[in-house]
């Protein structure tokens, strides 16, 4: 797929349907062989570990406010200096213009020239706060808090593989975001999540939005847990007994 | 909820009814449901404008799939003109269970395709 008409390589860095967490340097690495650009999807990323933009090299890098406890609407680009700057307006208004003649217009600088008109202010002061409040309790706690109680609940998860539990993705710990995406013997996903659901546990199925995958995979869906920085192993406990509970429903095992 | 998953709608789910295809169907349509992953497909066999043979296919949960089994038991020797009149009532309280907005989309898909396939049959039709 690679070659020398390549001109972006874009990928996520962390799976919101698998988990996996992709080595950006190194596909980096091998995008700039061909001479692409590198974009990384970080809506996965940024909310659960420390990222360093020039350690993993790409040229572009977005994620998303309401994945990381901000609000919706609102996320971030981050981009090489010197792109953006070769890069022209995508939409006109207030501020990103610095000076307009009847026959020529001069842009604003960054980051004004991609800042068209009035800012959401809100939801950017409500980012901020969110930033800030995971910066206080620390993105290294986070991340470590998050492959613990990963590490967990793939332990008691690998329980139920004689009920018909099959997981999805790495099976290291390491290698894997607090994403566990599973099926639980011939039960439907949406049937295993609105079972949980009774049991106050809030867990995604369906594609996940990622239906090439689910193609190539042969899965008609999967069903989704994930872990953040509020979740306990009491939440891994109340998931097993859930997925106990749709066992026992649908007759497996 | 525990009421939600009853015997017959598992038993829909696992031995479903009317289910593979026709070797010659008069009225076929398929759709699905791009959040989840159902899929369904009708296909009918006609005889004087009355349905004398159902097929569906398809893969999806437990409500869709079984909503489907159910609809293609209640339709053989219907008039398509009443098939094609068929509402979400009918084939809600034809499940019998609570069902949660949520999982709106999955028990009423199978009657959409089947709407669809007979109204696309009644199109065809001369006045």
């Amino acid at each position: 797929m690679l070659n020398k008409r390549t001109k972006v390589v874009a990928f996520n860095h962390v799976s919101n349907a698998l988990g996996t967490i992709n080595p950006v340097r190194e596909i980096a690495a091998i995008a700039r062989t061909v001479g692409s650009l590198v974009v990384c999807d970080g809506a996965q990323g940024v909310p659960h570990m420390r990222v360093d933009f020039d350690s993993l090299d790409v040229d572009f890098y977005a994620f998303s406010g309401h994945k990381m406890c901000g609000p919706t609407g609102i996320g971030f680009l981050y981009g090489k200096r010197a792109l953006l700057e070769a890069m022209p307006p995508f939409l006109t208004g207030g501020d990103m213009i610095k000076r307009v003649q009847f026959t020529t217009t001069t842009f604003n600088e960054l980051p004004w020239k991609f800042e068209a008109g009035t800012s959401n202010i809100a939801d950017a002061i409500a980012l901020g706060a969110a930033v800030d409040y995971l910066e206080k309790i620390g993105m290294d706690w986070i991340e470590a808090h998050e492959r613990s109680i990963t590490a967990y609940a793939l332990d008691r998860l690998r329980e139920l593989e004689p009920l018909g539990l099959v997981l999805y993705g790495p099976q290291n710990p390491a290698d894997r975001a607090g994403i566990i995406a599973f099926n639980l013997g011939d039960v439907h996903p949406h049937d295993v999540a609105s079972i949980l659901d009774t049991e106050g546990v809030c867990v995604r199925a369906g594609h996940h939005c990622t239906m090439p995958l689910m193609e190539k995979m042969g899965w008609t869906a999967t069903a989704r847990a994930s872990f953040y920085l509020y979740n306990v192993e009491q939440d891994v406990e109340q998931l097993i007994a859930g997925l106990r509970k749709a066992a026992t429903i649908f007759k497996l095992g | 909820m525990d009421d939600f998953y009853k015997e017959y709608i598992l038993d829909h789910y696992r031995n479903p009814r009317n289910f593979g295809r026709l070797e010659r169907a008069d009225a076929a349509a398929e759709d699905l449901n791009p959040l989840c992953g159902d899929k369904i497909r009708f296909e009918l066999q006609l005889e004087a404008g009355c349905v004398k043979d159902v097929r569906f296919s398809g893969k999806g949960c437990a409500i869709s799939q079984a909503s489907a089994s159910m609809l293609s038991e209640s339709i053989k020797g219907k008039k398509l003109e009443d098939v094609a009149r068929m509402t979400r009532e009918e084939v809600l309280e034809n499940v019998g269970i609570g069902i949660s907005p949520a999982r709106m989309k999955c028990a009423l898909l199978g009657l959409k395709v089947l709407k669809s396939a007979a109204l696309g049959e009644i199109a065809g039709w001369p006045d």
